[in-house]
């Protein structure tokens, strides 16, 4: 009898995947944070407590620049209900915590399964809109490349097949649960190499572009 | 020679008149979810086929798989599929022994070539020219082969014929493997489990005198009538599944309240048979309805998938250490890679 | 710890009938006119099979209700049959012989297959009673 995908998805694809994640992401932190920084020749306009103006900046930006609101805040709802949607069942569906609890020795309360796949499908339907308003506008559009697209398929595939598994729509339990682990393998992979990475560089960059910006008096 | 009796007349001798078969047949159609206007049909063909011949070859088995069938918990209406089938060979049950016993084997055969139904309990060691179980100075494989050569079809009982079971577990000493891996040019019939329900057996065996051919099976060879869905599915628990409301010990709150067992390692969503359905002893309960989470008993391999106890969405990750390698080589490759881009920033610098 | 240390949960009072009773009526009414009409002899509903609560199977009963004729057969195992309130719907249960409960069905139809002596058994008390008569 052979090896199932299902066994596969759950042994040696999982070890790879996590090694490759591992490996990507410390390769990536420690690869750019021992860039040498550019050098700022101008003269500094501030001086003292420009850190403070880093970490205003990382919550100020948490909402849109009140100038530009009207026109993008449609923009940052959307990323916002699927982001925390992602995270929702990512974190809080008993079998996930079940898995990370297997890796980290430790549990969390988790949400009822009607709960969960309420919020993966309103993240299904906020992933889509973010992509037709992507393609519908023409300078998102001519900005975009493989790497967005990718990025919004490695990270639509896993809460897709997760409601395909538990909507008993596929007779296959077993396929459609190997496949669904495969594509969370895929965004294991994939996220060290690409935009996705923005989830570790965020914070990161808006303190460093803040604190750039304030030492030349700047504003954040 | 005397034209042979129809089952109806021979049983009717033993004065088992035609309602039985109506209410055998009446209980068949419901626990194969077959259509009710269908069963006085069936108890007429039933009533008008001979009795059928039955060989039954017990391998590298435990015997389990004969116990449950036995336990069809006579007397029950499933326990009479004995008055419909003649069990011309079975080790453990025939009065007969040694000599004698392969003896009526060989008459049987004979006089049904073509048309017996051969039942197998237990794998076949292939290795070393399957040394490792014999019976009257044959291997396995060649009494498989040699009966199989006649039979009309091959029903696999249990795990262990169907796929190789417990003898095939790591590291497989003996090389066993299911029949339908040696016999691959006559129609067989998996019934899985460790052992199989009594009522899948019976209903299987039922429906081959019926319809006079094996019923529709799944990919893994299985009757969908039975392994159709998987326990999950049908679990009387599933809505605390759904509700979130998980048992994380055995003797905790939730166990006693009788929680969802997934977190425990039941392994029902992977888990196609019958038992949340049709239950066991009697329709009494089944393992989940007893405080145990399903072993998967049913499935190929699956004493060696997984602990029992590890929930279905744990994985086999590997270990802490096989990461903290993993991190280290980044940070070598990440340190390596800044180290030269700084020295490619010099080079320019230098030659500017 | 004691078996009295593990709490009893009641069971929470059962909630009122589904749709089921309802849709199963229907289908017995289409049956029945099957039947009226000449196009069918004999139809059957398992009710072993389906899904019905307790509310549900109650509904049922009470719905069909109890008609004039019922009737216990002993063979291989209880049998019980009793026509309903609706003429010509009748309800069949099986038992095995360990008195565990085996086939549940409605048999629409004049009288039910249970209740009828099969023409082969008839045929075969030809013989025997004939056997007896030459013995005597």
């Amino acid at each position: 009898m052979s090896v199932t995908l299902l066994d596969f998805a759950r042994g040696p694809a999982m070890q790879w995947a996590l090694i490759i994640f591992v490996f990507g992401m410390v390769w990536r932190l420690v690869g750019v944070w021992g860039l040498r920084h550019k050098a700022d020749h101008s003269q500094p306009r501030v001086t003292q407590g420009v850190w403070k103006r880093g970490l205003r900046a990382v919550f100020v930006r948490v909402l849109p620049y009140p100038e530009f609101a009207p026109k993008v805040q449609g923009q940052y709802w959307i990323s916002y209900v699927f982001h925390l949607g992602f995270f929702i069942v990512l974190l809080f569906f008993v079998p996930h915590i079940l898995f990370f609890e297997d890796i980290l020795g430790f549990g969390w309360p988790g949400l009822p399964n009607n709960v969960i796949f309420f919020v993966g499908g309103i993240t299904v339907a906020a992933l889509m809109v973010a992509l037709i308003k992507r393609i519908l506008n023409p300078v998102t559009r001519m900005m975009s490349n493989f790497d967005d697209y990718f990025a919004w398929f490695v990270t639509i595939a896993p809460v897709v097949t997760g409601l395909l598994v538990n909507a008993n729509l596929i007779p296959n339990y077993e396929l459609m649960l190997a496949i669904h682990i495969l594509s969370f393998q895929l965004l294991l992979i994939y996220l060290p190499f690409g935009k996705l990475m923005h989830g570790f560089w965020l914070m990161v960059s808006r303190w460093t572009t803040a604190v750039r910006f304030a030492r030349r008096g700047g504003l954040s | 020679m005397k034209k042979a009796d129809t089952l109806g007349d021979e049983l009717r001798r033993q004065g088992i008149s035609r309602r039985t078969f109506l209410k055998f047949c009446a209980a068949m159609a419901t626990s194969m979810a077959l259509p009710a206007s269908m069963a006085p049909v069936m108890a007429d063909a039933l009533a008008a086929t001979r009795r059928q011949s039955v060989i039954w070859l017990s391998f590298q088995e435990c015997t389990g798989c004969t116990e449950s069938i036995l336990r069809s918990y006579a007397p029950s209406i499933e326990s009479l599929i004995f008055d419909f089938i003649s069990l011309d060979y079975h080790h453990t049950l025939q009065a007969a022994a040694g000599r004698a016993a392969e003896d009526a084997r060989d008459q049987a055969m004979q006089e049904n070539w073509g048309k017996y139904l051969v039942i197998v309990d237990g794998s076949i060691p292939l290795k070393d020219g399957g040394i490792y179980s014999t019976i009257d100075g044959h291997t396995n494989l060649e009494t498989l082969e040699t009966v199989a050569a006649g039979a009309a079809a091959l029903i696999s009982v249990g795990t262990c014929a169907a796929y190789g079971g417990l003898p095939m577990a790591r590291p497989n000493p003996t090389g066993a493997v299911g029949v339908d891996e040696i016999i691959k040019d006559k129609p067989v019939i998996n019934l899985p489990g460790c052992p199989p329900i009594p009522e899948v057996m019976t209903g299987t065996i039922a429906s081959f005198l019926t319809f006079g051919r094996l019923p529709e099976m799944d990919r893994l060879g299985r009757p969908v009538a039975f392994f159709g869905d998987t326990i999950h599915d049908r679990c009387y628990r599933r809505p605390l599944y759904e509700r979130g409301k998980f048992a994380r010990g055995f003797d905790d709150e939730g166990a006693r309240k009788g929680w969802c067992l997934y977190a425990l390692g039941c392994k029902g969503p992977i888990t196609y048979n019958a038992c949340a359905t049709i239950k066991w002893n009697q329709g009494q309960s089944f393992p989940i309805q007893s405080g145990h989470g399903c072993l998967g008993c049913s499935e190929p391999r699956f004493w060696d998938k997984d602990s029992f106890y590890k929930p279905l969405s744990a994985t086999h990750w590997g270990n802490a250490a096989g990461l903290a390698a993993a991190a280290a080589a980044g940070a070598a490759v990440g340190a390596g890679v800044a180290v030269l881009s700084r020295r490619h920033q010099d080079t320019i610098a230098k030659g500017e | 710890m004691s078996l009295d240390d593990i709490p009893i949960q009641i069971a929470p009072p059962q909630e009122g009938p589904s749709e089921m009773p309802k849709a199963l009526l229907h289908e017995v009414w289409e049956l029945l006119q099957a039947v009226c009409a000449g196009r069918s002899v004999r139809e059957r509903i398992d009710l072993h099979g389906l899904p019905l609560s307790p509310a549900d199977y109650q509904q049922l009963q009470q719905l069909l209700g109890r008609g004039e004729v019922s009737a216990l057969i002993e063979a291989s195992g209880r049998s019980e049959v009793f026509e309903t309130a609706v003429a010509g719907v009748w309800w069949l249960r099986d038992f095995g012989a360990d008195e565990r409960l085996v086939a549940e069905y409605l048999e629409i139809t004049a009288l039910p297959l249970m209740l009828m002596t099969h023409h082969d058994d008839l045929c075969a008390a030809v013989a025997l009673l004939q056997q007896q008569l030459s013995a005597e």
